[in-house]
């Protein structure tokens, strides 16, 4: 079976909704899936026009322009894609501040940027699970994926509060994948290879994988979020991945094979 | 004060939350260890009745008020430390907001307990971190220990709020790890399992729960503050662990084995 041709099982007609932040991460999210066959509805924070491909995918994508400050306004952007595409069975969720990506000192970092970025990044991730929780516990089940760069496995220097949120993100989710599980509401984990995926981090110093030698991954390039990523969250939709919950997922190329 | 395995003497220790339970064990392992010893605490009779523990064996303590949320209070506490024993080498993360033993449902939490609990987990880490990294740097061994959980690994249903802040202690230590390592200091964390007051509270409500959980240790019971958890940091805070750093180590009895 080619990766063109995918089974069956796992190309399933379904209603996405992604959250992201940022330019383009939910365009290139949201295209993958809504290329594989899904209704999509990105809710983000950056208008429309700011999106630097917004045009592309604007036929087969919906978008919602989102405040992340509360709950109540989260909650009010999965209502309104709710009420035009229905109840969503995946929700993929990458909605990280740029002022986390942003190299800092940890002796520097200021109380606002600390108690703002750090603990309101980690609130949007409970807030956006709360809200796909509201949806999917009436309807009987559905998937959720967090997405965050791989980087978090390993550390890094300098990203003291990126680091902190996505393995506090990790953990939440697979508190989630226990709670809600006898809801049928599964959720996963994807920690994605830097590459192209988030420009911020392009000129920050990560560490390199463990290999001696030059660093590129085994596989020669770090999965995309538009080609790979959104594919691996379909199949963790799918009933192929029915048997799958907490889990975390590396799609970094085979660059650290974390145990 | 019986002769301990490991000498730190002329080392000296500041731990946050040494009032009770698993912070006072260190404390009390360390002064037995000969390290000098700072109890910060947010209440002052807790402090002084683990200072007056330590006093009894014969080792050296110094009491500070000092809520770990506040920064003024942090830096108060360093600067007492360094100018009662002339430096600091040893730091400890260990206060928490006291919630871990109440179950939480995800879709309930709120802000108000986010906050709570995130003030004095993730907020404590830095200003302490902040506030310690010059008397750490001057040091030739400084020690850097956060207290993680289990539940920050295997995402505990049992109260998301918790494990989630307790998992953003795995990424801060890795990340703080990369950047202090220039300077020749190890930050790691710890993940214990401690028959702790919390601990007993949660299962004389669930007795039923207790016997069960009991089994899944290895080693047949959890840890005991002092000797089991204590003694395990005085190593860590040895020569002997000067080349371990950004680990999450498990001291809990082989409880959790997924790693």
């Amino acid at each position: 079976m080619s990766a063109a041709n995918p089974s069956p099982q796992v190309r399933e007609s379904k209603v996405a909704f992604v959250v992201a932040s940022g330019a383009n991460v939910g365009s290139r999210l949201g295209r993958g899936l809504a290329r594989a066959g899904s209704r999509v509805a990105v809710l983000e924070d950056a208008p429309a026009g700011e999106s630097a491909d917004a045009a592309d995918g604007a036929d087969i994508i919906e978008r919602y322009p989102t405040s992340f400050a509360s709950r109540a306004e989260v909650q009010r952007a999965f209502d309104a894609a709710a009420a035009d595409l229905g109840s969503p069975q995946l929700v993929l969720v990458s909605a990280l501040p740029s002022s986390l990506f942003v190299p800092t000192d940890s002796d520097r970092l200021t109380a606002n940027e600390w108690t703002s970025a750090v603990q309101g990044a980690a609130k949007i991730s409970l807030y956006c699970l709360q809200a796909a929780h509201s949806y999917m516990v009436k309807s009987g089940g559905g998937t959720i994926v967090c997405v965050g760069p791989s980087f978090a496995l390993v550390g890094a220097a300098r990203l003291l509060g990126l680091s902190t949120v996505l393995e506090a993100q990790r953990a939440l989710v697979k508190s989630a994948a226990r709670q809600w599980g006898r809801h049928g509401i599964r959720a996963h984990w994807i920690a994605v290879g830097v590459g192209t995926n988030y420009s911020a981090l392009q000129e920050v110093p990560l560490p390199n994988g463990p290999e001696l030698g030059p660093p590129p991954p085994p596989l020669g390039h770090v999965p995309d979020f538009e080609q790979d990523v959104a594919g691996i969250a379909e199949f963790l939709a799918s009933s192929a991945g029915r048997g799958l919950t907490g889990t975390s997922l590396v799609a970094d190329g085979g660059d650290w094979m974390v145990p | 004060m019986s002769a301990p395995a490991v000498s730190l003497s002329g080392k000296t220790a500041l731990i946050t939350g040494a009032g009770g339970g698993i912070g006072r064990g260190m404390a009390l392992a360390l002064a037995s260890a000969g390290a000098n010893v700072t109890v910060a605490v947010r209440r002052k009779t807790t402090g002084d009745e683990t200072a007056a523990l330590i006093r009894a064996e014969g080792g050296s303590v110094l009491v500070v008020e000092a809520d770990v949320a506040k920064p003024v209070d942090v830096r108060n506490a360093v600067d007492r430390t360094v100018a009662e024993f002339s430096g600091l080498d040893i730091v400890i993360h260990n206060a928490n907001a006291g919630d871990s033993a109440h179950p939480v449902a995800l879709e309930e939490v709120t802000d108000e307990s986010w906050h709570s609990q995130a003030r004095v987990t993730w907020d404590g880490a830095l200003w302490l971190a902040q506030a310690a990294f010059a008397p750490l740097k001057r040091s030739s061994a400084g020690r850097f220990i956060l207290l993680g959980s289990a539940f920050g690994l295997h995402g505990a249903g049992f109260n998301p709020v918790y494990a989630a802040l307790k998992g953003g202690i795995k990424g801060f230590t890795k990340s703080l790890a990369r950047e202090w390592g220039p300077f020749g200091i190890t930050v790691n964390a710890i993940q214990p399992a401690a028959a702790t007051e919390p601990a007993e509270v949660f299962f004389n409500q669930y007795p039923e729960v207790r016997a069960a959980f009991m089994r899944n240790f290895p080693l047949g019971r959890m840890g005991r503050p002092r000797e089991d958890i204590g003694r395990a940091v005085v190593a860590i805070c040895s020569d002997e662990f000067g080349f371990i750093t950004a680990q999450s180590i498990q001291v809990d009895g082989g409880l959790y084995t997924a790693v």
